[in-house]
């Protein structure tokens, strides 16, 4: 999986599973500010992401991972992304 | 599909309906109230749980995340009404952000008027709830209102004030899970009884529960006079060693009967529901194998609510004892001891059940508690009664009387009823619990409220 794979599925969970506009995702657009997701949505975001990408996280290994960038390099990270 | 229901499918959640479905035997489900629209989040009605009649309701994370307005709480107010005059158990399926903010105080007072109710229902029909996802300001108050909370523990949560707020009021970020998770209550609030890892499963919890609740009996294959010889064999026969009393709650009731209730939480003492002879009671039982089994404030208050709900519910209650006494501690003391100790006094002394105490071991000091409040009191041979413990008395009087160091030093005295050997301990209860008959059930209901 690549890099580019990882960023697009991030957008797709947050576009299909939380109906946030594809226009305002960003690389630099923070979940809660800009995204509109609350801490509640998050719990889930986590979840799904989880879910679809095979990893298992506590909960404090997500702090500071507030952008969808971070999110990409964080998951990067978990998942092993290829050139 | 929206993206919320999408979501809610692909993380493995049921839908309302699909709930609702889950809980009541197939087909049996009338619904009160139903509105075309669903717009006010709540699904109500009666089924039937393994053939008995059972009101519910359940919240519609789907509507407003489950905010409870007026329309809703209208709905629930009739069904809990509609439980009373049948006398009907009520379960309740928590999803729920709590009140619905846009509909103000007129919304605010219904959801205290559900919250009032739930109350007065307290010790006349039986209330579980199962806390399947957001349980938020009032719909946590109404949890902590139940006789019995199921927690779906990767997706529940439930908290007075959500983590935004805390952070804005406090200044600190905090995560969810330390907030208010399943996880959290099970272990650390004693707030979530049982837990399950899916919905299907948490759902499942309530209807066995149920099964146990108001005391009931059904069909039994294990004998009564079954030799418990397990029994001795989990006894160390040093009397200092730990040892798990699982096994020997096990080996006591009726096979594969026993549903233990917070069991994370406070763990020097086990308490939990089963069956004997096919009847329902309630245990409580000292866990030597956590804290040598004392008494302290979490002990306390967990051993009281479980006597408060036998007793609401006509469960006899059996206590099994082996128990050092109260923890001494400042961190005990400043803790409020006494007020959580006086509870279990409380709880046992306005019991209406039939109460049998069984020593396994041994019964220091202020651990008489657990001993006493029986209306037979058995003992196994071994069993050591002192008024303090060994190393403690010897500091405090120099030497220990006699009487207190002899094995059955307390069924001398007439504080112990009969000394039984572990292998009968099953006929032996079944006979004590016969002597003592049924429940004395007087016209005003107890109530089992928060302890």
């Amino acid at each position: 999986m690549t890099r580019n794979d990882i960023r697009s599925h991030v957008i797709r969970i947050l576009t299909d599973d939380f109906s946030v506009d594809r226009e305002v995702i960003e690389d630099d657009a923070n979940f809660t500010a800009t995204l509109g997701l609350d801490s509640l949505d998050v719990v889930d975001f986590i979840l799904l992401l989880q879910k679809d990408f095979g990893y298992k996280a506590e909960p404090s290994a997500y702090h500071g991972v507030d952008t969808v960038e971070k999110l990409v390099l964080f998951l990067e990270e978990r998942v092993g992304a290829t050139a | 599909m929206s993206a919320a229901e999408r979501r809610h499918k692909r993380l493995g959640r049921l839908l309302v309906r699909e709930r609702i479905e889950r809980l009541f035997d197939a087909e049996s489900f009338v619904e009160v109230g139903a509105r075309r629209d669903g717009e006010d989040g709540v699904i109500a009605g009666f089924g039937r749980i393994d053939g008995r009649t059972v009101a519910a309701y359940a919240h519609d994370p789907m509507v407003q995340r489950g905010a409870l307005g007026v329309s809703g709480g209208q709905k629930i107010l009739r069904l809990l009404e509609l439980a009373e005059r049948r006398r009907t158990p009520v379960v309740t399926l928590f999803d729920s952000d709590g009140v619905r903010i846009e509909e103000g105080p007129a919304a605010m007072e219904a959801f205290a008027q559900v919250l009032a109710a739930t109350a007065r229902l307290s010790g006349l029909v039986p209330q579980v709830g199962v806390v399947l996802g957001l349980c938020v300001g009032g719909a946590a108050y109404g949890s902590a209102l139940q006789d019995v909370v199921v927690g779906h523990e990767d997706g529940g949560y439930c908290f007075v004030t959500g983590p935004r707020v805390t952070q804005i009021v406090t200044g600190r970020e905090v995560a969810i899970d330390a907030l208010g998770g399943v996880p959290m209550h099970a272990t650390t609030t004693g707030l979530v009884h049982v837990t399950a890892d899916d919905e299907a499963s948490s759902i499942d919890a309530a209807r066995a529960l149920l099964a146990y609740l108001p005391a009931n009996a059904v069909a039994n294959d294990d004998p009564l006079d079954r030799v418990t010889r397990g029994i001795a064999a989990a006894l160390p026969t040093s009397e200092r060693k730990p040892y798990d009393v699982h096994p020997i709650v096990e080996e006591i009731v009726d096979r594969g009967s026993f549903l233990e209730l917070q069991g994370a939480y406070a763990k020097n003492l086990v308490v939990g529901l089963a069956r004997l002879g096919g009847r329902s009671i309630g245990i409580l039982a000292s866990q030597p194998l956590h804290r040598a089994g004392v008494l302290d404030c979490e002990a306390s208050r967990k051993g009281a609510r479980l006597v408060q709900l036998c007793s609401a519910f006509g469960l006899p209650i059996l206590t099994l004892v082996d128990v050092p006494g109260f923890l001494p501690g400042v961190d005990q003391e400043q803790g409020g001891l006494l007020l959580h100790g006086a509870k279990l006094i409380y709880a046992y002394a306005r019991c209406r059940t039939p109460l049998v105490s069984l020593v396994i071991r041994k019964v220091y000091g202020g651990g008489s508690v657990l001993a006493l409040p029986g209306q037979l009191r058995l003992a196994y041979p071994s069993t050591r009664f002192e008024a303090m413990g060994g190393a403690a008395a010897r500091a405090v009087r120099g030497e220990v009387h006699p009487l207190y160091e002899a094995a059955g030093g307390a069924a001398a005295a007439g504080v112990l009823d009969k000394t039984i050997h572990p292998d009968a301990t099953r006929p032996e209860l079944a006979r004590a619990f016969a002597v003592l008959g049924a429940p004395h059930i007087t016209d005003a209901a107890p109530g089992n409220g928060p302890l």
